[in-house]
């Protein structure tokens, strides 16, 4: 096993080295530049201009510009944003809690869901609730995030005064206030669930329904377990196998954030980080963002592929 | 399918309330106060003629009355304290005034440092602020400033004219490229004379030193932190200190930036306790957050109007914004060199109707230059513009653009004339489309090139390649403006001797009435020539909640703090 772990991640440098170089010449190449006339546009003279570009490193070519961006990343420096001078590093660093906070619940509020109405959906083929329960999964799914995000704040904010309207907690209020974060995760965090209860339900739904037919279910039942013994203990388990490698994939999801969500909802977290860099374009903020997301992607594989190894034991590591 | 069909509806209903508009909405100036319905007991001795004992007898009588009287009272505030919270757009780029080049930044930094020098929020001219007084030279080209002795920076240190050297000289440095590297330029030199005094040495007569000085990207820095630093890469960044009426206290990046008064701020402590800034991306969510409360003050666009005009808690105030929609087209291209083409193309546009339905009446169509509330400002600026589709066409023919063959263009010389304009997303809707329609009309064939900012800035300002663009440019206070008409430094390829001349003779002289004259031939100058065309201006529009009180708003309004009342004077009221 250690020498599967060890093999993928050697061979996930060269994979990292060319991601970034192929990001960096497809930013380069891209239209637009930073050049950040914000709120008066045409104000900038064009020596304020090419001296702004020069302090930026703008305007040496673009091998020049990656190679310093490489040298200062083998010192752990992600360089600094163009935008907002701070390192890149420290942005990240201090978004990502905010981010996995959304995510992680997220995810857990879709699984949750997700297994539920897919086990139930299995149980009761065929019925009414079977079809309405797909119908609605898929609806969430389908429905878009920023339009469902604002009908929400308009009833539970506005009208109700139930929950805020957005943010991570409220001004004045201590950062462990748990009823105060709790009240403003749980909109982001139920809407950002819906796309992915849709899914995991219906995996779980369709590896239910085949699991079932299988003959050591008709075993167990023969053996005169109960019903619900052979759904969680047998069934279940087995039907759940497959999400672990959605789950191993979704990873780089965690951390890259969801951008509508936290634009609705004032989230500061990362997703808002890398759109904006790209909006914008600030290079060492996306640079950094990208490696980011790589590396957590060929993490994210080889865990789930470990993790799918280990639980079922038919698979076996190469 | 009952509980789906009840969501259905609910889904359903919901949308439409929250789409629902109210019709025309209007400028509205709420004055601070507020009208109370008091119940009044009155008492009235009335004569009253009773009989008694059969012989008529005049009585008196003691009436009580209750009356529900109508009394305008100007709400009182509360205790000092308490905090009031800004809603922004987009995070803060920079804590440090040199390098600001944005509204959500200078809004914080107009809060936590002082300048020379402030723009006056009602008469819009420049007041001392940290200088108590100063003198200037004969030929004007020394000036001598005196500081106040009492101004202290957040961590103690006192305030003096090395701070003020440090600052200026950090504003006219090319490396930190700041917006007012440009227009301060003409500063040769800073020396300190004394602890509070200090002289700046000018290359020629300027008058708007003053002026560019109080703007708050000219705010004064701690030399004592920032000395030798690097601007562009320090922590200071992290951890500003100013002198300003509310210190620096924290920053989450990305959501919120925290101040708190200064307890030993120059002019008296601030009523309130703290500010916050708060980061609501969205403007549907800014509005829903300034309706349950959880933001005080925000801008928002004309179509967010009729959402916030019926709340009771909540003072739309509407100001002239300091931008303009304008076209340029790029006169290295023969066919833009006639001066009738220009004309023609301004006479084709119908811009009160652009500013009645596209703004909803929220702008106002202006023939200047120059910002309508300037003092510079020329009312009867000539010629003026107004929709004349004829004219326009008889404009084009005059300069041989003539439709030969019928297919609705008009051709000079075989070439038909065809252009593109470069635009970006963010524009108004329906505003790229109104002038491409206009044009048509009098023969033109104009495509839309849509961009994004950022690609649509990099070619119009600094490749320079297009046909024509339209941006919605926005411009200092001071008529100034070397960048945007200057012969060389402009984007549009105009250059004019003539123009720069006046230019440069306007800031040659101090006297007011002397610039005026200058800049009113300016203003005719341009709208003669058309080089750019002016389309209109919008207006800015903030929301205050009621429970705030900071004045009314100011036409100087490019920060979210710019009201009437100075910053540490703002306070909250009692419900």
């Amino acid at each position: 096993m250690t020498q599967f772990v060890v093999r993928r991640l050697v061979q996930s440098i060269p994979v990292l080295f060319l991601i970034t170089l192929f990001s960096f010449i497809l930013m380069y190449s891209s239209p637009g530049n930073f050049i950040n006339p914000l709120e008066y546009p045409g104000e900038m003279g064009q020596e304020e201009m090419e001296m702004l570009l020069h302090n930026l490193g703008l305007d040496r070519p673009w091998y020049v510009q990656y190679g310093d961006w490489m040298w200062k990343l083998i010192h752990l420096d992600l360089g600094r944003s163009f935008k907002f001078r701070q390192p890149v590093k420290d942005m990240i660093a201090a978004r990502l809690p905010a981010t996995l906070e959304l995510t992680v619940t997220s995810l857990l509020l879709a699984l949750v869901f997700g297994i539920l109405i897919g086990v139930l959906s299995a149980i009761y083929r065929g019925t009414i609730f079977d079809g309405i329960s797909r119908v609605f999964a898929v609806a969430g799914h389908a429905v878009p995030i920023f339009w469902l995000g604002l009908i929400l704040i308009w009833i539970f904010s506005v009208t109700l005064r139930w929950l805020p309207t957005g943010g991570i907690k409220s001004t004045g209020t201590e950062a462990w206030d748990l009823w105060d974060r709790f009240k403003h995760l749980i909109l982001p965090a139920t809407i950002l669930s819906f796309g992915r209860v849709a899914n995991f339900s219906r995996y779980v739904r369709g590896e239910l329904l085949e699991v079932i037919r299988q003959d050591y279910i008709r075993t167990a039942r023969a053996k005169g377990l109960m019903e619900r013994v052979v759904l969680m203990r047998h069934a279940l388990r087995n039907a759940l196998i497959p999400l672990v490698t959605v789950l191993g994939m979704n990873l780089r999801w965690l951390f890259g954030g969801a951008v509508l969500t936290e634009t609705i909802f004032a989230w500061p977290g990362m997703g808002r980080l890398i759109v904006n860099g790209a909006f914008q374009r600030d290079y060492p903020v996306l640079m950094g963002t990208t490696l980011f997301s790589a590396v957590l992607v060929i993490v994210g594989n080889l865990v789930a592929d470990i993790a799918y190894a280990w639980v079922d034991p038919r698979i076996r590591l190469e | 399918m009952k509980r789906l069909g009840l969501l259905i509806s609910l889904i359903t209903i919901v949308s439409l309330l929250a789409a629902c508009a109210t019709p025309t909405p209007e400028i509205v100036e709420k004055v601070v106060t507020q009208v109370v319905k008091e119940t009044v007991v009155q008492k009235e001795v009335v004569k009253e003629t009773v009989i008694i004992e059969g012989t008529p007898q005049v009585v008196e009588k003691e009436v009580t009355k209750v009356v529900e009287v109508e009394k305008v009272v100007t709400p009182t505030p509360s205790a000092a304290g308490g905090e009031i919270i800004f809603g922004v757009t987009s995070d803060f780029a920079t804590t440090i005034p040199t390098l600001s080049r944005d509204s959500t930044s200078a809004s914080a930094q107009y809060l936590m440092y002082d300048g020379l020098f402030r723009i006056d929020p009602v008469e819009l001219v420049p007041i001392p602020w940290l200088v108590t007084d100063w003198e200037v030279s004969d030929d004007q080209l020394t000036y001598t400033f005196n500081l106040r002795d009492d101004v202290r920076f957040h961590d103690g240190e006192p305030l003096t004219a090395e701070d003020a050297k440090f600052s200026i000289e950090a504003l006219i440095d090319p490396y930190n490229s700041s917006v007012l590297l440009g227009r301060l330029n003409v500063i040769t030199g800073v020396e300190v004379l004394d602890t509070y005094t200090f002289q700046v040495v000018l290359e020629q007569p300027y008058a708007p030193l003053i002026t560019f000085l109080a703007n708050t990207g000219a705010q004064i820095l701690p030399k004592h932190l920032l000395e030798g630093e690097d601007l562009l890469a320090t922590d200071f960044l992290n951890n500003p200190v100013g002198t300003g009426p509310f210190k620096f206290k924290e920053w989450a990046g990305g959501d919120h930036m925290t101040l708190v008064a200064n307890e030993d701020y120059f002019l008296g402590r601030p009523r309130l306790d703290s500010v916050v800034f708060r980061i609501v991306p969205d403007s549907a969510s800014l509005v829903a957050a300034l309706k349950t409360g959880e933001v005080d003050i925000s801008g928002i666009g004309a179509r967010d109007i009729p959402q916030v005009q019926g709340d009771p808690h909540l003072q739309v105030i509407e100001m002239p914004s300091d931008c303009f929609y304008t076209i340029g087209a790029n006169l290295s291209q023969e066919r833009f060199q006639d001066k009738r083409v220009r004309q023609a193309i301004m006479y084709s546009l119908p811009r009160e109707q652009m500013v009645a339905e596209l703004l909803e009446g929220h702008g106002y169509v202006t023939d200047s230059y120059i910002l309508r509330h300037s003092w510079a400002y020329n009312p009867d600026t000539q010629p003026v513009y107004r929709q004349n589709l004829e004219k326009a066409k008889e404009l084009l023919a005059e300069a041989g653009w003539v439709d030969t063959d019928g297919d609705g263009v008009v051709e000079k010389d075989g070439e038909p004339f065809k252009f593109s304009l470069l635009s970006y997303t963010s524009i108004t809707p329906g505003y790229n489309e109104t002038i491409q329609q206009s044009l048509k009309d009098i023969g033109i064939q104009m495509d839309i090139q849509l961009l994004d900012w950022p690609t649509f800035l990099n070619k119009a300002f600094v490749e320079k390649e297009y046909d024509s663009f339209t941006v919605n440019m926005c411009v200092p206070l001071d008529p100034h403006n070397p960048t945007v008409w200057g012969c060389g430094t402009n984007a549009f390829f105009f250059c004019s001797e003539e123009f720069d001349e006046m230019g440069m003779k306007a800031v040659a002289t101090t006297d007011r009435e002397e610039r005026k004259k200058y800049y009113f031939e300016m203003q005719n100058f341009l709208a003669e020539e058309q080089v750019r065309f002016l389309l209109y201006s919008g207006t800015t529009i903030r929301v205050v909640n009621t429970r705030v009180v900071v004045g009314q708003g100011s036409p100087r309004n490019y920060t979210l703090a710019s009201f009437t009342l100075w910053p540490h004077e703002w306070y909250l009221v009692q419900r």
